[in-house]
């Protein structure tokens, strides 16, 4: 039984690397704005990139 | 939101994140989800953090200058009068507290009784914590002084008489 399952494990491992897929790279997704006055806003920019190999798709941000 | 919502294999790109902090105090946690079609992680998490201050608490004081000018006016005022429980509340609490400047209350009666005492009287050099004591200048009298003693009272050291 447990072998059964080790092969099906591997096997899919197998499949889904041999297909080009997107991978969505942040290097700091994290940020600390540190202190700040009360003002309106804050602004930053996290910098993404896409290190796949196949088309990446922001589908949807979503604000918590 | 992104520069675009496309990325081609290796291409960067920029998600830009707007906090509004309009009416906003202290200690905030923000964080955005960005959903994909990375078949690894179609989900990663964005978190930002900052610290809002009024205009007034932007700037460096000497620790006691909160009992003068306008700064008394939230920070000893709001205290005269009470005792103890009542006190603490009014006037220490907005720095000693959990995710504030110093330590919250908690912490204040692990610590034992006279390191206390001479904190309270004297202050603590080298931070925002003024000596409280009449005699030190500060604004409260012995009556005061000895009731934030008493309800600070390290608890820690139980039938330890002193
Ligand atoms: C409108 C009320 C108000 C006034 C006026 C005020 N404070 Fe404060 N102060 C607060 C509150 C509330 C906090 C707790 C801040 C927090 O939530 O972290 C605080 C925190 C502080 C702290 C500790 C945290 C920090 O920011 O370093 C210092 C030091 C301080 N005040 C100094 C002053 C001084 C000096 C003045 C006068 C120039 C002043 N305050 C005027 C309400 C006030
Ligand atoms: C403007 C902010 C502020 C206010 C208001 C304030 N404290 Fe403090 N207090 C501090 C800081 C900063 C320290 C030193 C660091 C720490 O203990 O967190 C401190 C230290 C202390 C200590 C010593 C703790 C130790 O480490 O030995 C005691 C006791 C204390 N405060 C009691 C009080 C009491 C009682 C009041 C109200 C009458 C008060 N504080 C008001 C900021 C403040």
């Amino acid at each position: 039984m447990a072998k059964t399952l080790l092969t099906t494990v591997f096997f899919l491992c197998v499949a889904a690397s041999s297909y080009a897929s997107p991978s969505l790279r942040i290097d700091k997704p994290q940020h600390d704005f540190g202190t700040v006055t009360q003002e309106d806003k804050v602004e930053h920019f996290f910098e993404i990139e896409n290190a796949g190999d196949s088309d990446l798709v922001i589908e949807k941000l979503v604000p918590s | 939101m992104a520069s675009s919502s496309r990325l081609k294999p290796g291409e960067k790109g920029k998600i830009r994140v707007e906090v509004n902090i309009r009416g906003k105090f202290g200690n905030i946690m923000k964080t955005v989800q960005v959903h994909t079609n990375d078949p690894q992680r179609p989900q990663t998490i964005l978190s930002m953090k900052m610290k809002i201050k009024d205009l007034i608490h932007m700037k460096k004081y000497k620790a006691a200058e909160i009992f003068s000018g306008a700064c008394k006016i939230c920070h000893v005022d709001r205290g005269r009068g009470r005792k103890g429980f009542d006190l603490f509340i009014n006037d220490c609490m907005m720095c000693h507290n959990t995710a504030k400047s110093a330590s919250p209350l908690a912490a204040l009666r692990a610590k034992n009784k006279e390191d206390v005492e001479r904190a309270i009287r004297e202050g603590v050099q080298k931070t925002s914590m003024p000596g409280w004591d009449a005699r030190h200048s500060g604004p409260l009298f012995e009556e005061e002084i000895r009731s934030l003693i008493d309800y600070i009272r390290p608890v820690s050291k139980v039938g330890q008489a002193n």
